[in-house]
């Protein structure tokens, strides 16, 4: 071997310490801005990410907080702003920004930060932040847009500072359209800020290490990276695995294909026969579709591997263009998670079918987005976004988490700061028995909340869920979840994907989906089955029908 | 006749106790812990201390203890069998929590299982408003009735935590007061006295893990008074908090859930005692043990607390992987490094270490009882920090070749690497992992680790602390003398204190200032009671006001420090808003013009810190011959010959430069190349970086 072995210890070691230094920088800059962030969805709900990339916009490294929609598309999203701005373009001191739904993110409300690391007069890295901010202007975070035009404000690729100096243009721009301009500044503040911790840290770095470039340190461990997916990638069998799922949509129903190619240590997605795109907000971008397929087949198949350029490399996502998961210019993308966190419950069912012992079953994806908004008493206006979910599916370990958040990475609002941030008022929020796939292993519990208005006024409440007409299906014998549904008085039923005005003493109630079963029900352990109807998961009714119980909870 | 104080530090395996009288002249007592009735094992230590000092068991005055005893019950669910009581339609917010996942990727992935099973939360119609208002009365009977079913399921401490009651505790009151007149064996939580803050989720915790691990605390603790006065000692006893400060025992009863993390203090109060006395007023106390390493921040002499954190991790010590507790707490991070991690090669061919232990048994590779996975000890045995005959005070053998072995067939051979490049990449690597830990943990405080000191307890601390300091770019470490002890001597040098928070959630230019006043003078009020019961007179109090402030729509608060009398100047709006940017600033930077909202409102009272006398350490300005030569690696050169000294025969006034080793029967100081080695008056080792 050429290297001696002394040089090649010390490869080795400078190779360690640099990416863990590397991974220290983003989760820094992440924290920052976490803790800076004016977004509820943001601050509360971790909605961002945070990485470094090389000259060639190959993602090095990443936080691990984030929602895996912004995880993975932060290595096109800094291509896209090179193709515009190439190396030369740049000088120390310019900051750049865009929210180009088709080429970063998926909808209007994320804002992309990059920021250039200049050793001298060089551009040797980017640091980059995605964050959801608080408001875009336009039409709201609702799906009812026909058009992108609609949807609020669209930042092509621009200069948020030039040489050190905000560009007052952008700015004021941004401020102008916008309803909450002091805190959507604050965030893009946040950002940059979060991003020069991590540019500043990055020549740290790279002077006590005597780097004058990071590219050939990128490359090694990108290329590391992907080598360990590809081996993890080549222990799935040969073949193709096919799968398809329907799902609420807006005008119509949608189905989601997936085909999913294993060959070697490399997988092809190919979402073709997927429902054309909705003339409302539904419709995920080619880059938000790409992120979730990634997710997937990682959780699946190396959930430890770190995720840089190397982790995307081995897997090609193939959308038609124009379908509900390759949007194009100007079809209406606000609420893209809908079917974004689908495209992810999709390829893991395909997988199910190569690795059913890796994979997870469906859940009640989406998460359920609540957006009331109207006026108080005093006629002073209120909106209040909340996130809540249903439960997750059951694995070949264990049972599915009752309401938890899959697979995105958000989180719920406490119900004592939503009672005193708003006029809303619950009236119960608990696990909803019985809603579980019953299997060896059962799928967590989904949610009952009721809630309504204490404003004796008219207000408003669009509805951004799902599952209320496919449940979410077992795997291996495993029986589906729950539906959803939601009602105006216990009497009315509310569409999943609509806009609502209720009267002042409505009371809605969300029935929230269950997650689906893993293997035989006949396969539980009894000792499992009594303590859920002791624990009432499960009544005595669904016990006996289900798991042959008796309906006092005892065993045959 | 002496004026004696005792610090008592009951251990899940030994209890140590260091007895001091007023010329600051110390005895030490150590027995086995007695994990059933703990005070056993303290009496035992007690006894040792004392008599062996030549001191008599009537001269105590002061008995401070603290002990890993309450948080172990609760780690290892061996509290009382605890229901929940809570509002009608909201039994299960302990276990719907925030609703997220700690890891994006593990599908896998687990919760904590909550203290309190379904079958045994049960709601109750009540509803009080985020305002305080009632919208529907307690249900009296309802209340009466479910008692009959608490005993029949058993029930020995019950949690109650209905929505709001931050704002009004009436409800939670009268439930209680049903309840304790129905059950008067069991043990009632209200979790508007332990945890007055809002998010119910949180609070509900809080109050039901008080519940949990009540009854044992009130049981040891009367058991504990009775055997002292039992035996003719007449001490005052107080409990270490995990706040820092210490309590009395009557409110450590009622809120044992203060007393949880009080264990580890002990060390972090020896080093904020080190900062009070020397010219190192900011410190990181570095404590690595075997299992995990424990890093808090000392600034100007204070620990840094934080008032959240999280109990019994499930998961490699990951974040949101615990049970959520809100209670005054010394801002600690544990990382899963200690000397028994496990070392790996991971998918990138990198080498990791922990959070997986080889704990005692089998322990690392080189204890030949088994082990055959690398460690962190093994690569410190390899490197040469470590010596193979004088381990444990050479009670234990190390086999050099086993720890070759393991290194040589799970690290270096797949890395084809030698055995002594993967032994350092083991020992960096691990160094690495506390750094980054600490580095990240200083960014959220706001802080810079440069400006610190390190300060080097536990097993492994002293071995690893100069290397540490080094990836930091900190440049002096201190080793303190005494370090087996630190501990119980650390609880020695806390003051009294008491901490109180009440929310009270508003806009800033909303607030109503004669209530936010009346608020905190009832906190304070109640603190100086109970310090007094504690033995702090009221006018040796030191009071501050502090509020948790953001800006409106942030989902983090910033602790802000409130000027004295600040509330009571007609201008008291803008005075907060102005504390609270200057706090922001110090965080994060820059602090914009936007409406700013205050949540919780708090009282903390400390007593005057106690008067500690140095211990001089003997004088011997020349270094001895050293013990030894032992063939030390270091990356500047590879191996080479380094002295090997004795802690004990080093005397004050000592120079030596680098390499070196300074070995004592609990641990190893290595220094390596490029530091030199001080010994200061009271026999700590200083080490500086040339």
């Amino acid at each position: 071997m050429a290297v001696p072995s002394s040089g090649r210890a010390t490869a080795q070691l400078e190779v360690q310490v640099l990416w863990n230094r590397i991974e220290t920088l983003v989760e820094e800059q992440a924290r920052a801005l976490i803790h800076t962030a004016f977004s509820n969805i943001l601050s509360e709900g971790a909605d961002l990410s945070a990485a470094v990339f090389d000259t060639s916009g190959n993602m090095i490294g990443q936080a691990v907080t984030g929602t895996p929609g912004h995880i993975n598309v932060t290595g096109v999203a800094v291509r896209n702003f090179l193709r515009k701005y190439p190396a030369g373009s740049l000088r120390p001191g310019d900051v750049l920004i865009s929210n180009d739904p088709y080429g970063i993110s998926g909808h209007l409300l994320d804002i992309a930060v990059v920021t250039p690391v200049f050793m001298g007069d060089d551009a040797v890295a980017y640091v980059a932040s995605i964050c959801h901010t608080v408001d875009i202007g336009g039409i709201g975070y609702t799906l009812a847009a026909n058009s992108t035009f609609e949807e609020g404000l669209y930042l092509p690729y621009l200069k948020l500072y030039k040489a050190g100096r905000p560009n007052e243009d952008v700015h004021e721009i941004i401020a102008a359209n916008v309803r909450a301009p002091d805190q959507v500044l604050g965030d893009l503040r946040a950002q940059v800020a979060g991003n020069s911790v991590a540019a500043r840290g990055l020549l740290e770095l790279m002077e006590e290490f005597g780097l004058s470039e990071v590219d050939s340190f990128s490359a090694d461990i990108t290329a590391r990276t992907e080598r360990a997916i590809r081996s993890a990638i080549e222990k799935v069998p040969d073949g193709t695995y096919t799968n398809e799922l329907m799902m609420d949509g807006a005008e119509k129903d949608i189905r989601l294909c997936a085909s999913v190619r294993v060959e070697g240590g490399a997988v092809t997605v190919d979402f073709e026969g997927s429902s054309s795109a909705s003339e409302l907000g539904l419709n995920v971008c080619y880059n938000y579709t790409a992120a979730y397929t990634i997710f997937a087949v990682k959780a699946a198949l190396a959930p430890d591997v770190p995720n840089n350029e190397g982790t995307f490399r081995p897997v090609t996502v193939v959308a038609p263009r124009g379908s509900i998961v390759h949007a194009i210019h100007p079809q209406p993308t606000q609420a893209r998670h809908v079917v974004g966190q689908a495209v992810a419950e999709v390829v893991l069912g395909a997988l199910a079918k190569a690795v059913p012992e890796d994979v997870i079953c469906e859940g009640a994806t989406p998460l359920w987005i609540l957006s009331a908004s109207g006026q108080r008493p005093d006629g002073s206006p209120f909106s209040f976004t909340f996130f809540t979910s249903g439960g997750m599916g059951a694995t070949a370990k264990g049972d599915g988490l009752s309401a938890t958040m899959f697979p995105s990475g958000a989180r719920g609002t406490p119900v004592e700061i939503v009672e005193a941030s708003s006029p809303l008022l619950f009236l119960r929020k608990e696990l909803r028995a019985d809603s579980g796939g019953a299997g060896q292993y059962r799928g967590g519990c989904g949610q009952v909340i009721s809630f309504r208005a204490r404003t004796g006024l008219p207000w408003r409440l669009p509805t951004m869920y799902g599952r209320t007409a496919f449940p979410a299906q077992g795997l291996r014998g495993g029986a589906a979840g729950a539906r959803g549904s939601a009602t105006r008085n216990d009497t009315e039923t509310l569409e999943p994907m609509n806009s609502y005005v209720m009267a002042p003493d409505d009371v809605v109630t969300l029935l929230l989906p269950g997650g689906g079963g893993y293997g035989e029900p006949g396969a539980r352990e009894r000792d499992a089955i009594s303590e859920d109807v002791a624990n009432g998961y499960v009544s005595g009714a669904c016990a006996r029908d289900d798991y042959g119980f008796a309906e006092d909870g005892s065993q045959p | 006749m002496a004026a004696l104080r005792v610090g008592v530090d009951i251990g899940g395996t030994f209890t140590d106790v260091v007895a001091i009288d007023e010329t600051g002249r110390r005895s030490l007592g150590k027995s086995l812990s007695t994990p059933r009735e703990p005070e056993t094992a303290v009496l035992r230590g007690l006894e040792e201390a004392v008599l062996g000092g030549g001191h008599s068991l009537s001269s105590i005055t002061q008995i401070i203890h603290g002990t890993t005893l309450v948080s172990n019950a609760l780690i290892e669910r061996k509290g009382a069998r605890t229901a929940l009581l809570t509002t009608h339609g909201f039994r299960d917010q302990l276990e719907i929590g925030n609703e997220g996942r700690y890891d994006t990727y593990d599908l896998f992935l687990r919760r904590a299982e909550p203290l309190v099973p379904r079958c045994l939360r049960f709601g109750v119609p009540e509803r009080v408003l985020a305002d305080g208002t009632v919208a529907e009365p307690l249900d009296e009977a309802a209340v009466r009735e479910l008692t009959s079913q608490l005993a029949d399921h058993g029930v020995e401490a019950l949690a109650l935590s209905f929505l709001h009651s931050y704002r009004n505790s009436r409800h939670e009151e009268q439930a209680a007061a049903i309840v304790r007149e129905a059950l008067p064996h069991v043990a009632v939580s209200l979790s508007a006295e332990v945890d007055p803050q809002i998010r119910e989720h949180q609070r509900a915790s809080t109050a039901v893990a008080n519940a949990y691990v009540q009854p044992f605390v009130e049981r040891y603790l009367t058991n504990l008074a009775r055997e002292l006065r039992g035996r003719g000692i007449d001490a005052e006893l107080l409990v270490m908090t995990s706040g820092g400060g210490l309590c009395g025992v009557e409110t450590a009863i009622r809120f044992p859930v203060r007393v949880l993390e009080s264990g580890p203090i002990g060390a972090v109060q020896a080093g904020v005692f080190h900062a009070r006395g020397s010219g190192d007023p900011n410190l990181v106390v570095f404590d690595m043990g075997g299992t995990t390493a424990k890093v808090c921040l000392v600034d100007h002499a204070r620990a840094l607390t934080t008032s959240e954190f999280e109990i019994a991790r499930s998961h490699r010590l990951k974040r949101g992987s615990g049970l959520p507790i809100r209670a005054p707490v010394v801002d600690m991070i544990e990382v899963g490094a200690g000397g028994g991690s496990i070392a790996d090669v991971n998918s990138l061919g990198l080498v990791t270490v922990g959070p997986e232990s080889a704990g005692a048994d089998p322990g690392p590779a080189c204890y030949g009882l088994g082990g055959s996975a690398p460690t962190v000890t093994d690569a410190d045995l390899i490197l040469g920090y470590l010596s193979p005959s004088r381990f444990l005070g050479g009670r234990m053998a190390l086999d050099v070749d086993a720890a070759a072995r393991a290194v040589g067939d799970s690290l270096a051979g797949p890395l084809d690497l030698e055995v002594v490049q993967a032994a350092w990449a083991v020992h960096q690597v691990v160094n690495e992992f506390m750094a980054s830990a600490l580095r990240v943990h200083a960014v959220e405080r706001g802080k810079r680790v440069e400006d610190y000191s390190l300060f080097a307890l536990g097993g492994a601390g002293p071995m690893h602390a100069c290397h540490v300091a080094k990836t930091l770019g900190v440049n002096k470490v201190i080793s303190p003398n005494g370090a087996g002890v630190a501990s119980a001597f650390g609880f020695l040098c806390a003051p009294v204190s008491f901490a109180s928070v009440r929310s009270y959630y508003e806009q800033l230019d909303q607030v109503d200032w004669n209530r936010a006043r009346e608020l905190l003078q009832e906190m304070e009020l109640e603190g100086l009671k109970l310090l007094q019961e504690a033995g702090c007179p009221q006018r040796d109090a030191h009071v501050a006001y502090l509020c948790d402030m953001r800006y409106c729509g942030q989902a983090h608060e910033v602790t802000v420090p409130l000027r004295q009398g600040v509330l009571a100047e007609t201008s008291a709006e803008d005075a907060v808003r102005l504390s609270f940017r200057e706090s922001y600033e110090a965080l994060f930077g820059e602090a914009p013009e936007l409406p700013v909202e205050c949540l919780n409102w708090r009282v903390v009272l400390t007593g005057p810190d106690p008067r500690i006398p140095p211990q001089n350490w003997k004088a011997a300005p020349a270094a001895p011959p050293p013990a030894e030569e032992r063939s030390v690696y270091f990356p500047e050169g590879g191996f080479r010959d380094a002295p090997v000294f004795r802690r004990a025969d080093l005397g004050s006034g000592v120079n030596l430069p680098g390499p070196a080793v300074v070995e004592e029967d609990q641990s190893t100081f290595v220094l390596p190349p490029g530091f030199d080695l001080e010994i200061d008056l009271t026999g700590n080792l200083i080490a500086t970086r040339r």
